[in-house]
């Protein structure tokens, strides 16, 4: 770790050297470690990894949500120049829903099937304004249209059950909005939707972007939804950041073997056909990590140095990569 | 017709027909007083242990009182036990039940493992050892049945509520900054009510049937008072001469619950969010 997080002042929202560890009966697993992250305001970053690489309990963690069992051993977070760690859990519930908001994975089950959708919709503004319900239940229409619902005055009458996948989306992104968070999380949004839903909502993002300035914490596993999306991009592998760059910059000059793996992967939409190529192996449990580069059982590229931790090297400004060979790995590849 | 719709139409009607049933008992029970022909209280010796006739349709008792009379008023006492033990028992078992859930840890293993200490004993046992030390009258039987319920449904509760939490919507719910109290009142309660509810009306069946146990064996209602139960043990002691003092309080027993049972049915069907437009 040569290089300290990068300084980026003014930030919305930036996590510092942030650990997540759960006991085990094995000992400590560290699932998230000594992850740093930064959002500035109107930038969608997107944060990529396999399952288990430790995107969501970062994603919880910024929410303080965080499952029971989990506890975080360092680090810290913040929002628009506030310490989140610092507070107490009123006060971040009084954060949450506010000044950031949350997209689960899954809208599917997110939504309360006993409770009409505006309702729901509208909750936030009951809970952190105080507003009457007739309030609430008229801006709730409004924000159902905002993300393009037809009919917005009797879809607001509905039951979930009533509406489609995509539908119910929109209904949760809608409500993420009601109270114009300076950040917002949104952690797969699109995994459960079709593809033709899945560019409706992501356009969706885009737009809230454009029209609020809201900073968005993109979680995915998807390559082209971040080619597609995002501004910035964090990799995520086995519980830690191992590259992160320009959307462009990554997709151009991928420079950990791991990013180059995932690239490769990946099936290119536009450009010659090629054969895809799997990494080999499977992440390493959190308790179970090699010593050194955790990539290295996984890797083609691997030396001995690779046996103690690597360093991070820049490869231009703004983009590096946690690899000792970083530099070198294009010209091996 | 397709065979689903065959057969919701059946179970609409089994719901009707509870519904029907439910009625008369609840209405006989609120006007007792003016349709009862008769004073339930009335002693007659002229007209003892007599046949069912046009003065007195469904005959007379041993010390000559209107059967007919007796048997609308004791639906009095089974609605009003069976409204209270069910009141105290989906309350208690609602509360107990979420909040072993929702706390889960120690607060979830005391409160269980309390409410199976009360579930393993025989509820008839557990009903007369209540009341053997709260004393026999009406209101401890409604308590003891009322306890009794409990465990049941704060089972049902508990389960009902730990499959809620498993859902996004509770993680949802957090996320836009609402409080445990809040949680479990707005976002868990609806979704595990319909269970309870449709547990209640069941209930209400078993809580009829249980004070007509208690008084039958002379721990709830006290005579004079009529209650199906004790009605049922005075006409065990006349089944050869007057079989109408045992058939008829067991006919409006064996109607009531069967009612109870039918509106429990058809509540889960209709209960259901799915199925609700």
């Amino acid at each position: 770790m040569a290089l300290p997080p990068r300084d980026r002042a003014g930030q919305t929202f930036e996590i510092r050297n942030l650990s997540i560890a759960f006991s085990t009966p094995r000992g400590d697993a560290r699932v998230v470690d000594n992850v740093s992250l930064s959002i500035g305001a109107g930038e969608i970053v997107g944060v990529i990894g396999e399952s288990g690489s430790g995107k969501t309990l970062t994603a919880l963690a910024a929410l303080g949500m965080l499952p029971r069992g989990a506890r975080i051993e360092s680090g810290s977070i913040v929002l628009g120049g506030e310490s989140l760690l610092d507070k107490t859990e009123r006060e971040r519930r009084a954060i949450r829903g506010d000044r950031m908001a949350y997209i689960p994975q899954d809208a599917l089950r997110s939504l309360n099937p006993t409770l009409r959708v505006g309702v729901q919709v509208g909750e936030p503004l009951a809970l952190h304004r105080a507003t009457p319900w007739n309030v609430a239940k008229r801006k709730a229409v409004e924000l159902l249209a905002a993300v393009h619902l037809r009919d917005p005055e009797r879809r607001a009458e509905e039951y979930p059950h009533q509406f489609s996948g995509g539908m119910q989306q929109r209904a949760m992104i809608a409500m993420g909005l009601c109270l114009e968070p300076q950040l917002l999380i949104a952690d797969e949004p699109t995994t459960a939707l079709d593809v033709t839903v899945q560019a409706q909502v992501l356009q969706l993002v885009r737009e809230i972007r454009n029209e609020h300035r809201t900073s968005i914490f993109f979680i995915t596993h998807d390559l082209g939804v971040v080619a597609d999306l995002c501004d910035r991009v964090y990799v995520m592998y086995a519980g830690a950041i191992v590259e992160e760059g320009p959307v462009d910059r990554i997709f151009e000059r991928p420079s950990h073997p791991y990013t180059r793996g995932l690239l490769r992967a990946t099936p290119a939409l536009h450009g010659p056909k090629e054969a895809l190529t799997p990494i080999p192996g499977q992440i390493p449990l959190a308790t179970e990590r090699p010593e050194g580069c955790r990539f290295i059982d996984r890797c083609a590229l691997a030396i001995d140095s690779c046996r103690s931790p690597p360093p991070w090297v820049e490869i231009e400004s703004d983009h590096r990569a946690l690899c000792i060979r970083a530099s070198e790995a294009e010209i091996a590849a | 017709m397709s065979a689903f719709a065959d057969y919701s139409a059946r179970r609409h009607g089994l719901l009707t027909l509870g519904v029907v049933i439910v009625s008369v008992v609840v209405l006989s029970a609120v006007f007792a007083p003016w349709i009862a022909p008769y004073s339930p209280y009335d002693l007659d010796v002229a007209v003892m242990l007599e046949a069912p006739s046009k003065t007195h349709w469904l005959g007379t008792d041993e010390v000559g009182r209107d059967v007919l009379s007796r048997t609308i008023f004791a639906a009095q006492i089974s609605v009003k036990v069976a409204l209270f033990a069910v009141g105290v028992g989906l309350t208690g078992g609602t509360i107990i039940g979420m909040l072993a859930a929702y706390c889960g840890g120690v607060v979830d293993m005391l409160l269980m493992r309390l409410m199976e200490l009360l579930f393993s004993f025989p509820a008839i046992l557990l009903a007369v050892v209540l009341m053997a030390s709260l004393g026999t009258n009406v209101l401890n039987a409604m308590l003891a049945i009322g306890i009794i319920f409990i465990p049941g449904f704060a089972r049902l509760a508990r389960a009902s509520t730990l499959s809620a939490l498993q859902q996004q919507y509770v993680e949802a719910a957090r996320s836009i900054g609402m409080s445990h109290s809040r949680i479990i009142m707005r976002e868990l309660l609806p979704n595990v009510v319909t269970p309870l509810l449709v547990e209640a009306a069941v209930a209400f069946a078993y809580a009829v049937l249980l004070e007509s146990a208690l008084s039958f064996l002379g721990l709830g209602a006290q005579p004079p008072e009529p209650s199906w139960g004790n009605m049922l043990n005075t006409g065990r002691g006349f089944m050869a001469q007057a079989p109408w003092l045992s058939i008829v309080p067991g006919s409006a027993l064996f109607l009531c619950v069967l009612g109870f049972n039918l509106l429990g049915d058809g509540l889960r069907d209709m209960l259901d969010p799915h199925l609700r437009d």
